[in-house]
This record gives C-alpha cells, structure tokens and sequence, in this order.
C-alpha cells in the first residue's frame, strides 16, 4: 500500500463542516416541506399563520393518500403455528405492491408456514388469489405474486437510501383493521422519525413510529408518501420468524430499505429463496469490538478456503467497505446473500491481497481434526524470579500418545518436545491446538521435535477425535512440591452472588497449588435434591477425592426454585458462580465441563450449547438432549459424555439425540451402565474423571 | 418489551417533540416567534382544568385504585370508565387545582362501560362540550389526556400524550380477539396509551376539542399485543346526555348477541357442517388444517349453492377461516335456520378464482 499524506487540519475542518451541511440540508428539505402545506391548509382564523401541528397533519394526510393505492390486505388459510407463544398467520396482515405486473412484498411474520391459500385485497376492495413465490431469511420477508392483475397497479416511489436521515420524519402504515362497511379497507397510520440506518448489521432502517404485528409488512414512508422500506420485526440476535416482536410499539421498529428489495427483486422472482451469505471463517477470540479482523479458523471447502485465505490473515475491505474491527466484518456482510460475489481485501504480511468470492448458505459440518496427544501441563508462574524450566520453555512436550491415532501412526512417542508444524515454530501449547483445529482430517503436516538430542521430522496425517476413554495416563505435570505460600479459601464452601438468593456449593481440593491448572466440574443437581446439609456433604463426599486426585474444582449451583432448572433464571447464576471461580482460582479453559442428573443433565445441555466460550464437555446421566445442539465451532470445542440403560423406554430416542450429535461432528462417548437408571458409581466416576483429564487433547 | 417500559420509552420521546419541530421550523422558515409551541401549549392550557383524578376501590400492582375523567357539565357531570374502581362508596375526585370531592355515582352505561359522576362543587366548572367532534380520519392529530401510573397527585396536571389518530375501525369484527361487551366505533392510537390508570382519559384535537374517552385496557388475544384505542364521543354521546337529564335513564342497547343467542352468542341451535352437506378434509394438525372440501352430500344446500369438491373455503359470512376447527367452530355462532354465504377459492387449470356461494338450509 502507498504511504497516504496526511490531510492538513484545514481540510479536515472543511471536509467535516462539509457533511454537517449535507446533513442539515437534507433535514431541512423534510421541514421545508412541511412548509410547502402551508397553502393547502385551510385555517379556521384567516388571520393566524397555520401552525407546525396542522402543516405536519397535512403532510401526514396527504404522504397516506399517496402511498394508500399501493398497500394491500393479506389473508391467509392455513399455515397457523404457535411461535414463541405468539399464534402467528393468523392475520390479517399487510403487503407493498412492488411491480406493476402483480408482485407484492412481506414480512415473513405471517408466513411462517406455508399457507395453503393466500388472498390479496387490493386497495379497491377487490379479491384476488396470490401464490408465494420465495422468502428472503435474510431480511425476513416474502415475495407474493398475484395471480391475474385486474387492473392497473400502483406502483410507489422508492426513497434512494442515500436520501435517508437520521431524524427525518417517517410513517409506518399497514392495512389490518376491519373496516366499517361500506368503505374498504383503510390503511393505519403511526408517526415517528427515522431513528437509525444501517441497524441489524447493516440490513435495516430504525424508527421510532410504532411498528407491530397491524403494519407488519406494510411500507415505512416519507414526508412525500415515497416508500423508505418495509416493515418487519427482526431483532440482532436474529433468531426466528418472530424474534424481534417482543418491541412492537415500543419506539423500536424496523424497516427493510425497498431500495434494496428491489435490488433483489430480478432473482427473487425466480423462485429461489434467499439466504444469509457465510464467508466460512472465525476470527480470532477476543473484543469484537475493538479488534482487527483477523482470521484465525478458515473452515475446509468454505468460500475463504477457495480463495486461498489463511489463517492470520487481516480482513481491510469488504464490498468497497474498509473494515478495522471484527463487528464491521459482521455489518458488511449483513444485507448480502449466499450465491452473491463480493470483494475482499486481505493483509497478509506485508502483501495486500484482492479476492473475489462467492458466499454460500451453508457450511460442511466442522469435524475436528484429530492429531492424537495429550501435551504436558505448564506450571504457572506466580512471579518473574521463578526458574523457567527449560525443558517446557518453548513449544509442546507430549504427555500421552493415543494409541491408534494420527500422532501414534507417524511415530511420535511421549515425552517428544513438539518444536514447529510446517516449519512454523510453536510457542505453546495453544498455538499447536490452533494451528490443529484450523486444518481438517486427513489433512497432512510435517511435526518437527526435539527427543533428547535428537531433532526428527514425521509426517502426520491427521485424524478425528476418539470416543473411546484411554486406559491409565501418566501424570499431566511435573512433579512438584506442596505449595505453602497464602492460599484462597478451599474444602467445601458456599458461594453467594450478590443480587441471587440462592447458592453454589464449591469444593476446592485441600491439595490446591495456585500453579497448577484446575478442571471444573459444573454439577447440576437433580430437582430437588440438593435442599439439606446432609445431601450436600454426600455430594462433597462423592467427589472429594476424585478432585484431590485430577486437579478438579466441583462446583455445584443450586437452582432457585429447588425442584426444578429454569434457564431464564439460572443461567445467569451459573455463569457468575464460574466467572467468579475462575477470578479466584487458576482454572483450565480446557477443562470446564456441565455435568448433570435427570432434569440437571437438561439443564446441562441447555447452559452448555448457550455459554460456548465457558464449557468444553457435557456430562449428562439420565437425560437426554435438551434444545438443539449449535453447529461445532473451531474456537469452541465441546465434547459429550452420556449414558443409556437397558430398561430405559426412551432409549431409542436417546441413541437418535446422539447419532445427530454426531451428525453434527461431536464426540460422543456413551457409556451403557446395565438394565436400571442410576447414578454413577466410585468406578464410574474415576472413569469420567479420566475422561475430562483428556479433554485438553490435541 | 413489556408494557411498562414500552409507555415510559414513550414518554421520553414525547418530550423532546415540540423542541425538534420549534429548533426545525425557525432554522427552515425563518419564523421567528415559534408559533408552534403557542399552538400545544395553550390546547393544553385550555383542556387541563377539565380533566380530574379519580380514586377509588383497588390497590396492588395489578388492581389499581385510580382512574382518570373529566368534567361534561358546568354542574359537575363527571364522565369516566365504568370499572371496579367505582365500586365503593366513596370515589374520590381530585381537580386540576387539588381541591378534592367525594363523588356519587349518577349512572353507568355496562355495554360502552361508562360511569358518569357527580361532585358538588357549584357551577360554572370548566367543561367540555360533547357535541363539538370534528371530522376525524386516520393521521390526524391528538392529544391524550390521563393519569397514567397515577404520576400526577394533588394539584399536579395530568400526563399528556401525544399521537396520531391510526384508524377507525369496529370491535366487533372479529371473534374472540378482544374480550369487551362494546363492540362498536373505536379510535385506534398510534400513542401507547393503554396504561394503567388512563381509562377515562380524554383524547382532544389540535383545537382542544373533545374526540372521545381513552379505553380500558384491553389486548388483542390473537396477536398477544396491546390496543390503543378511545370511544368516539359521537358513539356515548347521546347516552351521557341522557344520564346528565335524567339520573333515573336507563341506557336501551341492542344487545348484539340477544334474540336466539344463548350463552357466549352460540346459537341454541346451530348450524353443522352435516346440516349444509359439506365434508371437509380430515384434520391432520388441529389448528392448521385448511378447509378444504372434501365431498358433498348429493341434493344437500352445498349441492345446491354449487359448492364443489376441493374448494377452498376462505370466508364464512363475511369472517376469515383460517382451518376447519375454526369452520365448525364459526357455525356454532350461526341458526341452523340462517343462510349462510361462502367465499370460496377454487382451482381450474392451474388458475384459482375466487367464488361467492349461499347456501340455503332445508326445512
């Protein structure tokens, strides 16, 4: 890239002073036009000057009747669900006349389902039967064409996008009241300002005129009855057809811009649904919103890994949009579609790099490659005049081989200190975990290590993660000796959270070396069955010395209502209670796990698949999968432990829960405890115990 | 969003209004005396010495003990929503100046679920004039007065919203949506003014003139969200007139759901689906399954009407069907004696057509 010159302050000056005028001009446009009412409104006194109230209702008046001829009434048959509690379809609901030849547009509110009949009232009344043609779910609309023109349509002005300011007025208009004969159906009218562009990751117009399910679908206008966008509830998180209804009326409403609906139009037609465009990359963990854009997964036969991308590659432009954060990434993306081409601009290096690539809808599963050790765990140091162990220093020293694996199959051995990967040297040991989960199995790469003397090279072709638990496993540290210095609180405690009534039983191995790298078992108890002292020491009992032996902290919340687990409510609990354990205590990101009994094991599944960035494994007895399982994500490995019973009358339904976990390329390590429903017994719990002292497996 | 949060969200938009279009105008139109500010100000000027608090039997979060109303007589005629605020023996009424009276109830109308009160309080009262409604349309401006969530106590004026007039329709048009004995007129708001306390509450034009009565709280069951809405006072108008002439009136209303109407307006006899001749497709999802015809009956109504298998039925007099639980569900609202008139959508070739069709019950 070329040096810029930097602009000298004048220009700076000018240029800003320059914008504030475009911006204040174009308000001013819309107050002027308020102005232009004045002659058209008829004063009850001659001699007074017509007041802001009765030039803006004028305006109002007149933005209604010209936008009017082109909204429509929908009603549907068939095709009724029950979202989120909110029986939808029901309609009637609101539709924008967009051509001339009979296509209509919608929020995908009321379409849901397909609906079996879908009848157009035209603005004169008439009836007129229409068909869906295709769904945006990008935008959360519809397309609808009628199926004969009757007369002529009229088709309504479009306000262009860069027109639009923040502050200019807008009114939200729809066609759902009934109403009273013999008129036809009027349009309602709500009144607000343009609140903000480019919301919901650049897809949507904000206002504050009241939007709800009465004008769903029907057009936000200007002062001039030209038509800024259509309106649909969405909501950032994105989430179903009805996320977002929650804030109807509420001052927040949302518009899809008809500049860009048109835009769509020529491939909407087609029939072809349109859906949000993926690029197939993570970036790195971090603040999204201060961060460059840098990738750090690019997943296999993605759109990025046809264009060559790589990982450490710096995203700068995309779409002629230069992006410096992570989130502008997200913004850019947002309004584009799987199948569109866009432009990229990556920094690699020093190298500046064009790609041109086409999004896609959907990812391949992410299957984890596999490379088949267990590494060595570092000592923390608790101040700089420590020793550095020059063994552990730099790069990876392998603890276990798995047999059978990728590392076993190449001839890699314990105790090799693992130096580069394809010639790049590895820091630590979760620069080899990235570099690992960045590629795919059966790819291959070349491991240089250090075993003694020796420097040896091996070709590894890398494999998926086991399901199977490895027998004995030497000792995850150095030895070490005990620990003397002040220690934080440990044995069994109760954990408070401000705000929260109820509790979180902890046990804290009295053997605790704030060097070493702690696991957390997360216990979610069966409902009612963590109420007494005596069922909390016969918990702490359980799994006391199974925490002095693998270096694991038991955490166990308690729910606030004692017989059951509600998300809504206990999830924040949980995610305090281990925020704060991994404030006091050193805590292994590899190794915190939800585990649960019954309605716990739900629960389990449910804060799991909801915290990604906290648990890495689910342990769940006697309860199958509660929720659906997210898509596997390269930064966030997780990784389950389930049971069955052979009298279980559910089995059948738990083995179908795991096969589409796997589907989604987890491991699953199901283990059958006989013919009656139990807990885990010491044997077992040793067993698990092994299992989650793996989970840091590479 | 909850409604709480919803109406004082609303609130803090409304306050910042008037400033906006002041700052907007004097920069644009080079009026330099702002004009509009004059404009609200002296509307509410003029309307808030009308309007009253009224405190009554209730209490706790969901069972307020306060409403709103405002006076309709120089002699203390005070028109209000008939809830169970009133249901005490003492209601008491405090004025735009603080000064507090025990009011007696004159007379309620139990269908348009209005209470017209009286204080003492001599005559010559500010009031508004009942017979001034102008013409009112969708878009035009207005003004809510109320003591929502009870903000205003003693002497304190009561809150005022501000709104667009969103449509005018019927309450009665739709089953089972909204759960009220009023079934008529309604201005629907664009202003969220359905909050606890606002019944009773006047809605005013940009001249101050009375446009009608805010609502009870009332929320639309079919799409779970909350109705804005007043009664025109065209609608109670000559009822309130009525009661202020003679406190002994009993307000005559055509009870819609009277005459061979039982229970919830059922019909005692109603109309089948067997009655009319019409099978329709077996129901695969209870609430989803279309209404399709699946046969029909030789030399029954349908036969005769031209009913046709697989027609889609759409509208059942005038109402929309959304499956066929809702289609024999809808029937028993009707005699078996009644025509009834069918929209039905019908396919031929490819191309749907849509078909009116009454069908006569035998005798």
């Amino acid at each position: 890239m070329t040096e810029r010159p930097s602009l000298n302050s004048l220009t700076m000056v000018l240029a800003c002073l320059l914008v504030t005028a475009v911006i204040n001009q174009s308000l001013a446009d819309d107050n002027a036009s308020i102005g232009d009412f004045r002659s058209s409104v008829a004063t009850t006194q001659d001699v007074q000057e017509p007041g802001i109230q009765q030039l803006l209702e004028a305006a109002r008046k007149a933005a209604t009747a010209r936008i009017s001829p082109s909204i429509v009434r929908i009603e549907t048959i068939g095709g009724l669900e029950t979202v989120d509690n909110v029986l939808i379809g029901q309609g009637p609901t609101t539709g924008l006349i967009i051509s001339a030849d009979g296509y209509i547009v919608s929020s995908a509110f009321n379409f849901a389902q397909k609906p079996a009949s879908i009848l157009i009232g035209l603005p004169d009344g008439t009836r007129v039967p229409a068909e869906l043609v295709a769904r945006d779910f990008n935008h959360k609309l519809v397309l609808l064409k009628l199926q004969d023109v009757p007369g002529e349509l009229v088709v309504p002005e479009v306000v262009p996008t860069d027109q639009m300011r923040v502050g200019q007025w807008a009114f939200a208009l729809g066609k759902t009241y009934d109403p009273i004969p013999p008129e036809v159906s009027q349009p309602n009218v709500s009144q607000g300002i343009i609140s903000a562009l480019n919301r919901i990751w650049g897809r949507a117009i904000q206002t504050d005129a009241k939007v709800s399910p009465v004008n769903y679908g029907g057009p936000l206008v200007d002062l001039h009855g030209r038509v800024s966008g259509i309106l649909a509830p969405l909501s950032p998180e994105g989430g179903s057809d009805v996320a977002g209804y929650q804030w109807y009326d509420s001052g927040i409403g949302f518009a899809i811009p008809l500049e860009h609906v048109l835009k769509i139009l020529p491939r909407w037609k087609e029939g072809q649904d349109l859906h949000p465009g993926i690029l197939g990359i993570n970036m790195r963990q971090g603040n999204q919103y201060a961060d460059a854009a840098v990738v750090a997964v690019v997943r296999p036969n993605s759109p990025a890994y046809k264009a060559g991308w790589k990982a450490n590659d710096k995203i700068v432009q995309i779409a002629g949009k230069t992006i410096e954060r992570q989130t502008q990434v997200r913004e850019a993306l947002g309004p584009y579609y799987a199948e569109d081409t866009i432009d990229v601009v990556l920094e690699r290096g020093d190298e500046t790099i064009k790609s041109k690539m086409t999004l896609v809808q959907k990812l391949e599963a992410y299957a984890r490659p596999f490379l088949g050790l267990l590494p060595q765990r570092k000592m923390a140091k608790l101040s700089d005049d420590e020793p550095t162990d020059s063994k552990l220093a730099a790069g990876v020293n392998i603890r276990y081989v798995y047999a059978e694996s990728a590392a076993e199959a190449a001839g890699l051995r314990a105790n090799d200190q693992v130096v580069s990967i394809d010639g790049r040297s590895i820091a630590d040991i979760n620069s080899l975990r990235e570099v690992i989960a960045a590629s795919q199995p059966e790819a291959t790469h070349l491991i240089a290590v250090t075993r003694g003397e020796e420097a040896l090279t091996f070709e590894v072709e890398l494999s998926s993660l086991p399901e199977s638990i490895p027998g004995e496993l030497p000792e995850a540290l150095p030895a070490r000796n005990a620990y003397v210095d002040q220690q934080p609180p440990i044995g069994l405690q109760h954990v408070k959270i401000p705000e929260f009534e109820n509790d979180c039983v902890q046990f804290v191995p009295h053997s605790y070396d704030p060097r070493v790298p702690y696991g957390v078992i997360v216990y979610f108890h069966e409902p009612g069955k963590l109420t007494s002292e005596e069922q909390e020491r016969a918990l702490v009992d359980r799994w006391k010395s199974i925490c002095e032996k693998h270096d694991l902290i038991l955490l166990a919340p308690k729910a606030r209502d004692p017989v059951r687990w509600q998300p809504s409510v206990d999830a924040e609990f949980v995610n305090k209670v281990v925020e704060k354990t991994r404030q006091d205590y050193h805590v292994d990101d590899q190794r915190v796990i939800a585990h649960g009994y019954k309605g716990g094991g739900a629960f389990a599944y449910a804060v799991a698949f909801s915290q990604r960035q906290v648990f890495r494994a689910v342990v769940a007895v006697e309860a199958g999968v509660a929720g659906r399982p997210p898509e596997a994500d390269p930064a966030y490995p997780l990784a389950f432990f389930t049971t069955t019973f052979q009298s279980a009358t559910n089995r059948k339904q738990l083995q179908q829960t795991f096969a589409a976990l796997r589907r989604l390329k987890y491991p699953v390590t199901v283990v059958d405890l006989g013919e009656k429903a139990r807990y885990f017994n010491q044997e077992e719990l040793e067993q698990l115990a092994r299992w989650v002292d793996t989970l840091d497996r590479i | 969003m909850n409604k709480t949060m919803a109406s004082s969200m609303h609130q803090r938009s409304r306050q910042t209004f008037p400033l906006a279009i002041v700052c907007g105008l004097l920069m644009t139109l080079g009026i330099a005396r702002p004009v509009s500010a004059d404009d609200v100000s002296n509307l509410i000027e003029q309307v808030q010495p009308k309007m009253v608090k009224i405190f009554g039997w209730g209490g706790g979060p969901r069972l307020e003990d306060y409403q709103s109303g405002f006076l309709v007589s120089g002699e203390g005629h005070i028109l209000t929503a008939w809830s169970y605020v009133l249901d005490t023996g003492t209601v008491t009424v405090h004025m735009f100046d603080g000064i507090k009276y025990e009011a007696k109830l004159v007379n309620i109308d139990p269908v348009a679920e209005i209470a017209v009160l009286k204080i003492e309080a001599g005559g010559n009262l500010p009031h508004f004039a009942l017979n001034e409604e102008s013409d009112v349309q969708p878009a035009t401006s207005v003004w809510a007065f109320s003591n929502l969530y009870k903000v205003a106590t003693g002497n304190e004026p009561v809150s005022v919203q501000q709104g667009v007039i969103s449509a005018i329709t019927n309450l009665s048009a739709r089953r089972g949506v909204f759960n009220t004995p009023y079934q008529g007129r309604v201005y629907v708001l664009d202003a969220v003014t359905n909050n606890p306390g606002a019944a009773g509450g006047a809605l005013v034009d940009r001249e101050g003139r009375l446009l009608g009565m805010l609502g009870k709280e009332m929320k639309n069951d079919r799409t779970n969200s909350w109705l804005n809405y007043a009664l025109p006072t065209s609608e109670i108008h000559d009822t309130v007139m009525q009661i202020i002439e003679d406190p002994n009136y009993t307000p005559v209303r055509v009870d819609p759901l009277a005459g061979r109407h039982g229970k919830e307006g059922k019909a005692e006899r109603p109309m089948t689906l067997q009655r009319l001749g019409i099978v329709v497709v077996p129901e695969v999802i209870s609430a989803a399954t279309p209404p399709f015809v699946d046969d029909i009956r030789y030399q029954s109504p349908a036969e005769k009407a031209g009913l046709l298998r697989d027609d889609l039925i759409m509208f059942l007099n005038g109402q929309v069907i959304h499956s066929c639980q809702m289609l024999r569900a809808e029937l028993e609202y009707i005699d078996q004696d009644d025509a009834v008139s069918l929209t039905v959508i019908r396919e031929t070739g490819g191309v749907q057509r849509i078909v009116d069709l009454t069908l006569f019950p035998d005798f």
